[in-house]
């Protein structure tokens, strides 16, 4: 037997009122100043009468009452082995699959890793009594969350999280926020090396070097050659530049050509560069919205973490009109007023991402807003992803646990998950509350043999 | 004839003033005092009334003028009347509206007032905080003033001594008279009975008026009460239901054996109860004195 609502229980204290009011009831009869007590004979009412409690069967009845309705309000759930059983089944699942880039590789059996994360999750969440799949491309920040949901519910809680377990996407410490009686189950998914060879480019003068690295058995082979760079896809960043600073404008390509590695960029969407010299500048703030495609948005929280923009925007002049652009702050300069600016527009034929600029052609913050807007715009997955060793199973495997057999003490985990059995106490108490009225009417009612004295008299 | 309620009574704290309502009242039905005294001479004719004893009627001057007229006579010997007040706790019952005390302290002043309207003299004897209150029997308004404001004072309290009381009362007074005991006859009951035959036998005229509350006559509780007695505070369980018709009974075996009593020792007895109009237990108590001293037989009243 468990209780639901412990805490009713100090509701019994009401049981003394009964006792009270019988006790009090019978010993304290009302004085009334009277006369002459010389025509009253002494009274059957005995002074030992005040001390005694009558009615003990009505008292009884009353005081059940009270108990009945309390043990009632404390919702009590009896533990029958069926019901313990069901307990013991119920198991909670907080499920984390890794959705990062890594898990982009193919499995064995020719799935995508993330795939096979997923269908995994599906299972496991069908053998949970419940579970909520949460998916992340940084599976350590979601077991907070996971523990959150945990926490409210009943039985036995777990924590899987399904991963290729890459060398630094999950550290022992992160797996500190989940308390002991919760399990953790770390479900690797196993995703082949990575097959294609990644081919990076590098402008040296002229020439491209052009690096070409091969993964295999946690170990990345490069090889360098002389050779020319792909063709970039059409306009998709364009620089909207002012007639006096075009050649500025294209020295600034050239330069964050050279910065760093070239990487796939995304052709489906453009992004326009707005000089600050643009003719046409004006006329594109007026038309101007705050950028609303998710791909837009995307991109400027790739922009708003470029650690290199940010170091050059920091100390680049500063334009009233960025600061009155319509969209969202990129970039600021030390005084904290906005150098670049985000927004969305039709420009050049197309809808674009239209990065407004304060920062003059030729400029090292120019060059860098090119840079960073080739990378936030790029394909490839992000430098750590390409990571090719994972963490071995001898580590993960002290880790994990099972879930505590029983829930913590104290807890009312599974008594929440039980149905409460205060109804049939309910029930009792109408039936006791009927036995007392019916006590109590009875006890009221002249015996025959005091009506045939009162009639004599 | 309108009547002055009890609760009516009660609600004037002026004892004169409600005495003389209750005698005003009394007048205005046509009743005279049955206080005479012993020797009278002629003073003044009085158009007749329905009512007058026709043997004042004066057939002389009937036949002159065609019109009735009672001979009204002045006493020439006074009258003396000896209140005797009972102010023991248990008068003060009930505690809440018209106490017994209260409405035999309105009697007490309205037979003052009547009597001194005749001409007569009008004393009191009472107990206060175990001593005797006593007001000598003289006739006159300012004498009756002072009689009704010593009247007004008295609080009921304790416990009294019936028996020196009517003993000193009777004494004071003197010559023959009239003591007024107006009690419940609770205390002391055969030595209030002694002393009242010894008053008899002094040649006093002895009435004896006991007042009872209907709410004291009926015990008239629910369910298990506790009784205070208000003169010895001594505390008494009951159940109300179970020993009403006992207490009724004996109730009625008290009063019974006060009336028989009073009849047997010659003493006017009328039973006054709370709930009756003082003017209307006043008249039916002063008709029957008036009917009974024409007859020439002491008899016992009930209001």
């Amino acid at each position: 037997m468990i209780w639901r609502n412990p805490w009713a229980w100090a509701g019994l204290a009401a049981l003394a009122l009964p006792v009270l009011i019988h006790l009090l009831a019978r010993g304290r009869a009302r004085v009334h100043p009277f006369p002459t007590l010389r025509f009253l004979e002494p009274s059957r009412l005995l002074p030992t009468r005040r001390t005694r409690v009558h009615d003990v069967v009505l008292l009884l009845v009353r005081l059940g009452i009270l108990a009945a309705a309390v043990a009632a309000l404390a919702q009590p759930a009896l533990r029958t082995a069926e019901r313990r059983g069901a307990v013991g089944r119920a198991l909670a699942r907080a499920i984390v699959v890794d959705t990062s880039a890594s898990l982009r590789r193919q499995t064995p059996a020719g799935e995508q890793g993330v795939e096979a994360a997923r269908r995994g999750a599906r299972r496991l969440a069908g053998e949970a009594g419940a579970s909520v799949v949460l998916e992340s491309s940084a599976p350590s920040g979601a077991i907070a969350g996971a523990m959150a949901w945990l926490s409210r519910q009943a039985g036995r809680g777990e924590v899987v999280i399904i991963s290729d377990f890459q060398v630094g996407a999950l550290e022992a410490r992160d797996l500190a926020l989940v308390p002991p009686t919760v399990g953790v189950r770390l479900e690797r998914v196993d995703v082949l090396p990575m097959k294609d060879t990644l081919e990076t480019y590098t402008r040296y003068g002229d020439s491209v070097l052009i690096a070409r690295t091969a993964f295999s058995e946690g170990r990345a082979t490069v090889e360098w050659s002389a050779g020319r760079a792909p063709a970039r896809g059409g306009d998709t960043l364009l620089l909207l530049a002012g007639a006096g600073e075009r050649a500025r404008a294209d020295a600034d390509a050239r330069a964050a050509a050279s910065v760093g590695i070239p990487v796939p960029e995304d052709t489906a969407h453009a992004v326009a560069i707005v000089y600050p010299g643009f003719e046409r500048r004006g006329e594109l703030l007026r038309g101007a919205t705050p950028p609303r495609a998710p791909w837009m948005t995307d991109a400027v929280a790739r922009l708003r973490s470029d650690s290199m923009l940010l170091a050059a925007a920091a100390r680049a002049p500063v334009s009233d009109e960025a600061a009155r652009a319509p969209g969202l702050v990129i970039a600021r300069d030390d005084g904290g007023r906005p150098v670049m600016v985000a927004a969305q527009d039709t420009a050049a034929g197309r809808e674009r991402l239209l990065l407004f600029s304060s920062a003059d052609a030729g400029s090292l913050a120019a060059t860098a807003l090119i840079a960073a807007a080739a990378r936030a715009r790029s394909l490839a997955p992000p430098i750590t992803e390409l990571e090719p060793a994972t963490l071995p199973a001898p580590v993960l495997a002290p880790w994990q646990r099972a879930p505590a057999a029983d829930p913590p003490a104290g807890a009312n985990a599974d008594g929440a998950a039980a149905p409460s059995d205060g109804r049939w106490l309910w029930v009792l108490t109408l039936a006791l509350l009927a036995l007392e009225t019916w006590l109590r009417r009875s006890a009221h009612e002249p015996t025959a043999a005091r009506v045939a004295h009162d009639r004599a008299a | 004839m309108s009547v002055l309620s009890p609760a009516v009574v009660a609600a004037i704290d002026d004892l004169e003033l409600a005495a003389r309502l209750v005698v005003e009242g009394l007048r205005t039905g046509g009743h005279r005092s049955p206080f005479h005294g012993y020797s009278t001479e002629f003073r003044q004719h009085w158009p007749y009334r329905t009512g007058d004893d026709l043997k004042y009627l004066d057939w002389k001057l009937f036949a002159r003028s065609d019109r009735l007229y009672t001979r009204q006579y002045r006493e020439t010997t006074n009258l003396s009347v000896m209140l005797v007040l009972d102010t023991s706790a248990s008068m003060a019952f009930p505690v809440d509206g018209l106490s017994k005390f209260r409405y035999g302290a309105i009697v007490a002043a309205a037979l003052a007032y009547l009597v001194a309207d005749g001409g007569h003299a009008v004393g009191l004897m009472s107990m206060e905080s175990g001593r005797l209150l006593y007001v000598p029997a003289r006739g006159g308004r300012s004498h009756l003033r002072s009689l009704l404001a010593r009247i007004d004072a008295l609080t009921p309290g304790g416990s009294w001594d019936p028996a020196r009381v009517i003993a000193r009362g009777a004494q004071l007074l003197g010559r023959r008279g009239v003591v007024v005991i107006i009690s419940d006859f609770y205390d002391a009951e055969d030595a209030t009975r002694r002393e009242m035959r010894r008053v008899v036998r002094r040649g006093h005229d002895v009435a004896m008026l006991q007042m009872i509350s209907p709410s004291e006559m009926a015990l008239g509780y629910d369910g298990h009460v506790e009784l205070e007695d208000l003169e010895t505070r001594e505390r008494r369980l009951i159940d109300a239901a179970a020993d009403a018709p006992r207490y009724r009974a004996a109730v009625r075996d008290f009063l019974d054996g006060c009336r028989i009593h009073a009849l047997r020792d010659g003493v006017d007895y009328a039973l006054l109860s709370t709930d009756t109009p003082p003017e209307v237990a006043l008249r039916d108590y002063l008709l029957r004195r008036g009917r009974r001293h024409a007859a020439g037989q002491p008899r016992a009243v009930a209001t």
